[in-house]
């Protein structure tokens, strides 16, 4: 079991090798679910890459983007949090049918066809908002 | 790792054999290629994605992108073998858009 809690500059690259080492990780732990826990993470740090460089423009590269993963007996644990002002509600009422002939917008949806739970998170105090997923190990 | 993309013929369709990882912030240069490499006499277009490592929803997206350039009844078929990156189109339900084969053979027979 383990637990990797990480702060990341929003920056594509450092996403990239958060990725592999993610990858690697797990390859250590020969995780049946490695795959789908890779997917979920990245598809969410890039959510809140995307966030980040739409909110700060330019002084993007000044905030940071946190990731949580964490292998228990029971279940993976996800958590990634960005100071952007969090996903809106509505995001997940859509079916990925609406998204059929889109290029983008289905990471979110994909995620929630992937795990046991998801749900959106706020803490006042550092103004960090955070995407929790859970997925039980036994698939 | 930036993804490549190498273009050729199969069974008189347009091949296009797309490897590495096609990801967020990677995809805009194989689209360049692709869409400016698209033979539009091609009766349909195979993608071979036997090699490709890893996908992300942007990556999928690039041959949503694709359809929109081509002739509406055309078919296009995806090559893949890997098991979760299979399960991802499924799941998004671009099955209905896209005939998924596990090999390029197989995709001979699945032409309609």
């Amino acid at each position: 079991m383990f637990k990797w809690d990480v702060q990341l500059p929003c920056d594509l690259d450092e996403i990239e090798s958060f990725d592999d080492a993610l990858r690697d990780k797990f390859e250590e732990y020969s995780c049946s679910l490695q795959e789908h826990i890779c997917f979920i993470t990245h598809e969410l740090l890039v959510n809140s890459f995307e966030a980040t460089i739409n909110k700060y423009g330019d002084n993007a590269h000044q905030y940071n983007l946190y990731a949580e993963v964490e292998m228990k007996e029971e279940e993976y644990i996800i958590q990634i949090s960005d100071e952007c002002g969090g996903v809106p509600q509505e995001a997940l009422t859509y079916d990925l049918e609406d998204f059929l002939h889109n290029e983008r917008g289905r990471g979110l949806l994909l995620i929630k066809e992937l795990v046991d739970s998801i749900s959106f998170h706020r803490e006042h105090e550092e103004e960090l908002y955070t995407v929790l997923v859970k997925k039980k190990r036994s698939g | 790792m930036n993804p490549t993309i190498k273009i050729n013929q199969f069974d008189g369709n347009q091949l296009f054999v797309i490897e590495g990882k096609l990801s967020y912030g990677r995809t805009q240069p194989i689209k360049e290629v692709l869409i400016e490499a698209i033979d539009h006499e091609s009766p349909a277009y195979v993608f071979d994605l036997t090699e490709l490592k890893a996908i992300d929803s942007t990556g999928m997206g690039l041959f949503v992108t694709f359809l929109k350039y081509i002739e509406n009844e055309k078919q296009v078929h995806l090559i893949i073998q890997k098991g979760f990156i299979k399960e991802l189109f499924h799941i998004a339900k671009l099955d209905q858009l896209f005939i998924i084969s596990e090999n390029i053979e197989d995709s001979k027979g699945e032409s309609g």
